[in-house]
């Protein structure tokens, strides 16, 4: 940092202009319809994950012949599917799985994608060879890219987890490289340059605070997209092996006995699909906060 | 103009390449082997052997990879393991599936989402502007194998109206052709009605803010004519361009579509391929997607300038 | 210019709106002509039957695929073709003679045989297809101990044995690597990835395959029957309708609706949850043959199951009645014949007393006594395959309770298949399914190498007795023998045999299914 002469009184004043601005934020979220309404389902979906399997008995595993493919009853509230077992702690385990690789995926593709698109936007030289892997790896269809990526590593939540993140991390770096190549035009990196600060200080304290506001937002459709490609896969037979429950695999058994049993696809998919809608909304509410430029989005 | 096209050209080749060693890379370190899936269990080593040799599964990755780059710049992209023919004829009997599913679900995005758009720019603010507002995100986030699925449960097995899955092909007759279609056509397009619909309004909004547009409306022009004459065209361009971009993406993302509905296109045959590992079309067939996605983007940009003669594209 | 852009757009809305407006007007004429063609009993001249895979090679030598037996019964024959009683009888061939040391045969060629390409079947074109044959099939690996075939005239060719069998007639007639008959010139100019045309001398010819989509065979017009009644796949094959689509219908809720619609004349694939929908349809009748005895492998190259005990206790906990009851939900059987039930020849009860016992308390005293500490035992599967994936997920919950620690090892069929082979240290036990065999000789698992290593030195014994003996009592016998040890040893576990469920329109008449659907001598009313 550039250093200040330190007065407390010049301290306090920082640290209320700081209070100040947060507590802005704050009203602009509560204000953002999208926010809050995907928030809240967001927060519906984590209780549904971390509480529910506290207040249900039954093991999602547990197989019972004479109890397959039963409607919603008082035993089972959500039915059983084709091994007579509890669709509803199938769906809320799933929640757990669906979420942790959502998280997982946004949390190595954001570290990874920030690291290559800082990197790349601060050395030129590494910046052609470092966006063309990324155009190349971005032009295929993320979904086949993924069944073959799933196809060469085997059916593993920990291999999908490594395909999404491999899948995504290119489009995170392209979206930090590009506000990080405004960033290094700033005529103050150019003075630190010239006074010879180290370049890792300059990507890391002053370029990277400044691309966090675009990298949230991507992150969040990173999460988004990683449970959608996830649910895609296991719906494929490529995804989470059995018989660890996720939605995209209760689906891929619900397909089979959607005759007899269409609450199997029902249940599920209305989970997915909320999860998906909750993180859409959130991340346009959270670009209308955080970039109000960008036009993208409601008006 | 010339030299901007032949710069876009000239930049596909580094992405074709990387997208070929990728592929080529993921292949490789892929277990499973097309001798065995196609011998089945009872096949001795020696026959597995044998079928490798002829296959040319044996040589080095460095090998295979050039000799196949080899052919693939005469246009050569190698034969099928188990379909008996080249991997460029198998695309080409693939494609007209998935193109005739992209288009289709392309028209049902143009044709409900311009007009639904349309309609809530005017009503800005209304309730209804903000009901199709918020379906459009319920729209975005359903994956369109669910939708899929959920369309299957209520028009064929519920009310028996369209088939369940399966294809015919179009000299079989357009209506048959279409009776097969719809379902998946909508699957695939719905996301794409909804993009298209906040793409105008939003657009919309824009020239409606403009200043000529006040003026006409301050000179008394009717607001039918204001809308589509004078509003309609100057925000097509926006429209333009998510109607071109979503045409990639329908293409490529009809590889699930295909897979739930049964549907002999491109993406079915690359998934089927992936497989039995038919390593020659999986290549083939992700390469050629990827290609015509990245074309499509580039006429995109193209019909940008034709369109808009403000926008410069030699910069 | 963007006026006319404009006017463009609305002529496509309005041409769209227009096939709209058609649709429904354009089905209504169609459903009226077919009606009007109904009437007097007139028959149909295509048949579609709607299969649940996609054959990976036509060639009848490339591959054991139900799919390839299925395609390859349609275009080619054998010499031989077993009747309903499994015995083989004579097909291609006029007569057989067999020597007095049972290592000579003598094949009488039928004369005027023709090829699906005009040509006339001769001895040369015999040889060339059995040679080939008996490099590469595994039945006749099997039973064959140096099989050489010769011409000795134009209609006239022998096989010559190093061991005499009763068993080579059978495996002539196997449908599994069918002994197809085809001209010289396309064995001989074969690839090791098949032939590549697909030449016969069936009833019907292939026309082409549409990848993902269907095979077309039509009428071979100069098709020449026997006399002798229909039997099984033997005797008089009449093609009553002109072209038969073996349409290839993946998803088992279309295989349903479209044999309900009419689209399909019979569909192979239906599921035993949909069983009721066909029994609730007046329109629809249903056939389910057997289909494949679902079973369990056991590594003994390395791992837990290299002791019997440890072998044992999994047999002893394995309840097949539950697993079957998840897996294949109705229509199964469960039995200790290795060999399915409906080939009585074979079939036989030996060492039921080592079966489906359902004994946890003595299992778990055996796991003490094999020393089991815990270690993770992997249940090698696919998802290609719900069955086989079905009963994995219930052999887990099922193996879990009597203290064993499971891990399921989920993979696509290529992997899998690609695991088991070549690398045993990454799994324990692999759910798979076996089709039924002329013989128990020709079981795979009892393949001489196979990658189980479950290769004892009874087995080898009792498999070269039953190859050898001179008559079938004697070598039912030794089979019953080796049946018994297959159980006590645990060599392989069979867990269940399943039926398919065939459905198919009532207007199909004379549809059978014998190891393989049958397309000739049935009938369609329009």
């Amino acid at each position: 940092m550039v250093s200040i002469v330190k007065t407390p009184d010049l301290d306090k004043k920082r640290n209320e202009l700081k209070k100040e601005q947060r507590r802005l934020t704050i009203r602009k979220f509560l204000q953002n319809k999208l926010a809050v309404t995907g928030s809240v389902i967001l927060v519906l979906l984590v209780l549904l994950a971390v509480v529910g399997p506290m207040l249900i008995s039954a093991d999602p595993y547990a197989i019972n012949p004479e109890d397959r493919l039963q409607g919603p009853s008082a035993d089972y509230i959500l039915g059983t599917d084709n091994f007579g077992r509890d669709l509803l702690s199938r769906i809320i385990f799933g929640a757990q799985i669906s979420l942790l690789i959502g998280l997982s995926v946004s949390f190595f593709a954001g570290v990874f994608g920030t690291i290559i698109g800082l990197y790349a936007s601060y050395y030129r030289p590494l910046d052609n060879i470092l966006m063309r892997i990324c155009e190349g790896i971005m032009a295929i269809p993320a979904i086949l890219l993924a069944i073959a990526l799933m196809a060469a590593l085997g059916p593993s939540t920990k291999n999908i987890i490594l395909a999404l993140s491999v899948v995504y991390t290119p489009y995170v770096a392209r979206v930090v490289r590009s506000s990080a190549l405004v960033v290094r035009e700033e005529t103050y990196i150019e003075a630190m340059k010239a006074i010879g600060a180290k370049s890792s200080r300059i990507i890391w304290g002053h370029m990277a605070p400044n691309v966090m506001s675009p990298l949230i937002i991507q992150i969040t459709s990173v999460f988004a997209n990683a449970i959608l490609i996830e649910a895609t896969l296991s719906f494929l037979g490529a995804g989470v092996p059995a018989p660890t429950p996720s939605w995209g695999n209760i689906l891929y058994d619900g397909k089979l006995v959607i005759f007899n049993t269409p609450w199997m696809v029902v249940f599920p998919g209305i989970c997915i699909v909320l999860a998906i809608l909750a993180l859409n909304m959130f991340g346009d509410g959270l670009r209308d906060i955080l970039d109000p430029h960008s036009n993208k989005g409601k008006k | 103009m010339k030299t901007y096209l032949f710069k876009r050209l000239l930049s596909l080749i580094p992405i074709l390449f990387v997208v070929s060693i990728v592929v080529y890379s993921i292949i490789y370190i892929t277990p499973g082997d097309p001798a065995e899936v196609m011998l089945g269990d009872s096949a001795t080593d020696e026959q597995v052997e044998a079928l490798r040799e002829e296959l040319g599964l044996n040589q080095s990755f460095i090998e295979r990879y050039f000799t196949w780059v080899g052919h693939a710049v005469t246009g050569d992209l190698g034969t099928s393991y188990f379909m008996n023919e080249g991997v460029t004829s198998a695309i080409i009997s693939h494609l007209f599936p998935t193109l005739s599913l992209a288009v289709l679900a392309e028209l049902f995005a143009i044709i409900i989402g311009i007009p639904i758009g349309i309609f809530a720019a005017r009503r800005r603010g209304s309730y209804v502007d903000q009901s199709i507002m918020g379906l459009s995100y319920v729209g975005v986030a359903i994956p369109s194998f669910l939708l899929a699925l959920f369309l299957v449960l209520i028009f064929s097995i519920k009310l028996q109206w369209l088939p369940v899955a399966g294809y015919k092909d179009l000299s079989e007759g357009l209506m048959v052709h279409l009776e097969y279609m719809i379902l998946p056509a909508i699957a695939l397009g719905l996301m794409h009605v909804a993009l298209t619909a906040r793409m105008t309004r939003s657009s919309m909004l824009d020239v409606l803010n403009a200043n000529f547009i006040k003026t006409a409306r301050a000179k008394g022009v009717k607001e039918a004519v204001v809308i589509y004459r004078h509003t309609f065209r100057n925000a097509l361009l926006p429209i333009v361009t998510i109607v071109g971009q979503n045409f990639g993406i329908l293409i490529a993302g009809a590889a699930v579509v295909e897979t739930v509905f049964n549907i002999p296109g491109i993406g079915q045959l690359v998934v089927n391929s992936i497989e039995r590992r038919d390593f020659p079309i999986i290549q083939g067939v992700i390469l050629f997607v990827t290609f015509v996605y990245v074309l499509i983007n580039l006429i995109v940009d193209l019909l940008y300038g034709v369109i808009d003669p403000r926008v410069k594209l030699n910069k | 210019m963007k006026a006319k852009k404009i006017s463009l757009f609305m002529a496509i809305i309005s041409l769209v709106l227009i096939i709209a407006g058609c649709s429904g007007g354009g089905k209504s004429s169609s459903t009226t002509t077919t009606s009007g063609a109904s009437e007097g009993g007139a028959l149909k001249e295509e048949l579609h039957y709607a299969s649940n895979a996609q054959p990976p090679s036509l060639d009848p030598l490339m591959s054991n695929a139900v799919v390839t037996r299925e395609v390859a019964s349609i275009i080619y024959e054998s010499l031989v073709a077993f009747d309903e009683n499994y015995e083989p009888v004579p097909m291609l061939a006029e007569s057989i003679e067999q020597s007095e040391d049972g290592k000579t045969y003598t094949f009488k060629l039928r004369q005027g045989v023709k090829f699906h390409n005009g040509k006339e079947m001769k001895a040369e074109d015999v040889v060339a297809s059995l040679t080939r044959w008996a490099e590469k099939s595994s039945s006749a690996r099997a039973v064959l101990v140096d099989p050489v075939f010769a011409e000795v005239d134009e209609y006239t060719v022998t096989l010559t044995l190093g061991q005499g069998t009763t068993l080579a007639l059978g495996a002539l007639a196997n449908v599994s690597h069918l002994a197809a008959i085809m001209p010289k010139e396309i064995v001989e100019s074969a690839p090791e990835s098949g032939v590549t045309e697909f030449i016969g001398t069936g009833p019907y010819k292939f026309v082409e395959w549409k990848q993902d989509q269907y095979l077309k065979f039509t009428k071979f017009d100069d098709y020449v029957a026997l006399d002798t009644p229909a039997s099984g796949l033997s005797g008089k094959k009449e093609a009553l309708v002109k072209d038969v689509y073996y349409d290839i219908v993946l998803d088992p809720s279309t295989q349903l609706t479209g044999v309900q619609t009419g689209e399909y004349d019979i569909a192979g694939g239906i599921l035993q949850d949909d069983l009721a929908q066909v029994e609730a349809n007046k329109d629809l009748a249903h056939i389910t043959p057997f289909s494949m005895n679902y079973s369990i492998l056991l590594n003994r190259k390395e791992g837990p199951f290299t002791s019997k005990e440890m072998r044992q206790a999994v047999s002893l906990a394995l309840d097949h009645d539950s697993l079957a009851a998840v897996a294949a939900v109705g229509n199964y059987t469960i039995s200790p014949s290795l060999m399915p039930k409906h080939i009585e020849k074979w079939s036989t009860e030996a060492g039921a007393e080592f079966f489906n016992q359902k004994d946890t308390e003595k299992a778990k005293s055996l796991l003490k006594e094999a020393g089991y500490n815990g270690e993770t035992v992997t249940i090698l599967t696919t998802r290609d395959y719900p069955v086989m994936y079905n009963e994995a997920v219930a052999m887990k919950e099922q193996l879990g309770a009597i203290g064993i620690n499971v891990e399921l090892l989920v993979y696509d069929w290529a992997t899998a298949l690609a695991e088991v082979r070549s690398s045993p240290e990454d799994w324990d036990l692999f759910t798979t399914s076996f089709p039924g065999v002329p013989s128990p000789a020709e079981m795979l698992y009892f393949a001489e190498g196979y990658f189980d290593g479950a290769e004892s030195d009874t087995q080898k014994e009792l498999l070269a007795k039953i190859r050898s003996a001179a008559t079938h009592e004697e070598a039912k016998q030794y089979w019953e023998e080796l049946q018994t040890h297959s159980i006590e040893d645990v060599k392989i576990i069979t867990t269940f045999g399943l039926n398919a469920i065939h459905a198919y329109s009532n207007k199909v008449d004379g549809y059978k299914y014998f190891d393989v659907p049958v397309f000739w001598n049935v009938k369609v009313a329009e």
